[in-house]
This record gives structure tokens, C-alpha cells and sequence, in this order.
């Protein structure tokens, strides 16, 4: 006989590429690392639009203001996050390449995302 | 020696989110948001030492912290630090070490949601177990900026 209690499922706090797609949406700044040719790390604080769903293409930062300096690059990070209590924090944890478009104010950068990961710690009251 | 903007200074001593971003062995970037406190001239962070992170830290040696203001702030600030990363194991003789550069001492309250009494107990209880690595960062440069408006 097996007298061994049944495994609950080990939490998680991973969010689904559409559930990273929806937080995006939600409009909070970015924080954007990227390094330039010297290998000096670039980094920003800035708004972004999210073009469509599909989600390693959508993610368009704004360059205006004092970002103007985020440099093209393959090996780029981009934080999103929210933090209303340590039970509640919840972001996304983007890796992948930038490459510089538009003129004038309306410059971006579009990420084209090769890692995404998603944390949301509410999900460990729901389990 | 290095000569930080009194109105970074401030900042870094009023604000504890921050983003923290090292090259990794291929020269990509890596990123992770921390709280983070500035003691010493230093960031100061910590993070369980099996952490994911944590084998990257350790193969860096300079590193770039953005440090925030409050989520929703007008305008919305932000520091960006470098400088040198330095990783040490925090053992239990460090505990008390540790949580008064992070959250103060007991008879000082800082303005900081992070130094009640029992947010206090509670991080020097997990540094007791041992099982954490202490991060800090010299603060080799600061500037300050203002994030843009949405477009």
C-alpha cells in the first residue's frame, strides 16, 4: 500500500508568454541596459508602446529626452516591473537585440526579444 | 577618488529600487531588479547565493545600477551608478553588520518602508541561516536624469 501523501505541485511564480504580453501592456517604465561599442554599459529609464502580440517583435522604447544615447546592440536587458508590496511585486525580464529607428522625437528602439521570463508573486497565494 | 552630485548622493540615500545590470561571459547584458541601499559609498544588496543571478555576479567585476524613484512619481527620476561589484558570503558574525547597512539600526529610523522593526528581524533572521551573498557596488560615478514623457 502507498502511504505516501500525494506531491502538491511545487508554486510557481512563471508567467505565460501571454500573461508577459499583458503586464507589458500595462504601460509601467522600462529600464533599459545595453552596451555600446567600448563596452560601457548604457542605461535608461523610459516609456515604450507595444505594437501587436507577438511578443518577441512588439516592444518599441522611446529615445526621446535623455535616453538619446541607447545605443544598436545584440546583448540588451530590459526590466519591467511593479512593486505595491513584496507579496504583490510582479515584472518581466526581457534579453535580446536593439536596433535604432525612426528620427526626431518619434526615435525608438525596437527590442527583438530572445529571452523573455515573467514573475508575478501572486500566483503563490493561489496555489 | 570619485566626486558624486550632492543631488545624487540624496537621491541614492532616499530611493532603495534599483535594476541591477553586469556583462555576462558573452557580453550580453543581465539584469535583475534588487532593493538596494546606499551605505558607505557603496549599493549594498543582497541575494540567496544559489540564486540564478549570482554565478553571473561572480564572474563580473564592474557593474550599472539604476536606481528609481517611487513607482509613480512626477517627474519620474532615476540614478544611474557604476562601478566596481565586489560578492562576499555573509556569514552569521556579518548578520547584524549586514542589516544595519540595509535597513538601519533599531533607534534610527530612516525614511524607508524597509526599516520598521519586524521587516528588520526578519532580514537579520535569513542572514543568520547563512545562506546569502552580500553585493555592493563602489559608487565610481552617479548621474542623475528625468525620464521622458510617453510619446
Amino acid at each position: 500500500m502507498n502511504t505516501t501523501a500525494p506531491k502538491r505541485p511545487k508554486p510557481t511564480v512563471a508567467m505565460s508568454r501571454d500573461e508577459i504580453l499583458a503586464f507589458l501592456k500595462t504601460g509601467k517604465p522600462a529600464v533599459v541596459c545595453a552596451p555600446d561599442s567600448n563596452g560601457r554599459l548604457i542605461a535608461h529609464v523610459v516609456p515604450y508602446r507595444i505594437q501587436g502580440n507577438d511578443l518577441v517583435t512588439a516592444m518599441q522604447l522611446s529615445l526621446s529626452g535623455d535616453a538619446t544615447d541607447l545605443p544598436a546592440s545584440d546583448g540588451a536587458c530590459v526590466i519591467v516591473d511593479t512593486y505595491p508590496a513584496y507579496d504583490r511585486i510582479k515584472g518581466v525580464l526581457l534579453r535580446g537585440s536593439l536596433s535604432i529607428a525612426g528620427i526626431g522625437d518619434d526615435r525608438y528602439a525596437a527590442l527583438r526579444v530572445e529571452h523573455a521570463n515573467g514573475f508575478d508573486f501572486e500566483k503563490l497565494k493561489k496555489t | 577618488m570619485s566626486s558624486i552630485p550632492a543631488d545624487s548622493t540624496a537621491f541614492l540615500a532616499a530611493h532603495g529600487r534599483a535594476y541591477l545590470y553586469v556583462l555576462d561571459a558573452s557580453g550580453r547584458v543581465r539584469g535583475w531588479p534588487m532593493i538596494a541601499r546606499f551605505a558607505d559609498g557603496a549599493l549594498v544588496m543582497t541575494s540567496y547565493r544559489k540564486a540564478p543571478k549570482v554565478p553571473h555576479l561572480a564572474g563580473a567585476t564592474r557593474a550599472t545600477v539604476v536606481v528609481t524613484s517611487d513607482e509613480g512619481s512626477t517627474p519620474f527620476r532615476y540614478v544611474v551608478v557604476e562601478g566596481g561589484l565586489k560578492l562576499t558570503d555573509i556569514t552569521p558574525a556579518m548578520a547584524d553588520s549586514v542589516t544595519q547597512r540595509m535597513h538601519g539600526s533599531a533607534s534610527v529610523q530612516s525614511n524607508s518602508d524597509y526599516s520598521d522593526d519586524s521587516t528588520r528581524e526578519h532580514f537579520r533572521a535569513r542572514l543568520m541561516e547563512g545562506k546569502r551573498v552580500l553585493i555592493e557596488v563602489g559608487v565610481e560615478s552617479a548621474t542623475m536624469y528625468a525620464m521622458a514623457e510617453a510619446a
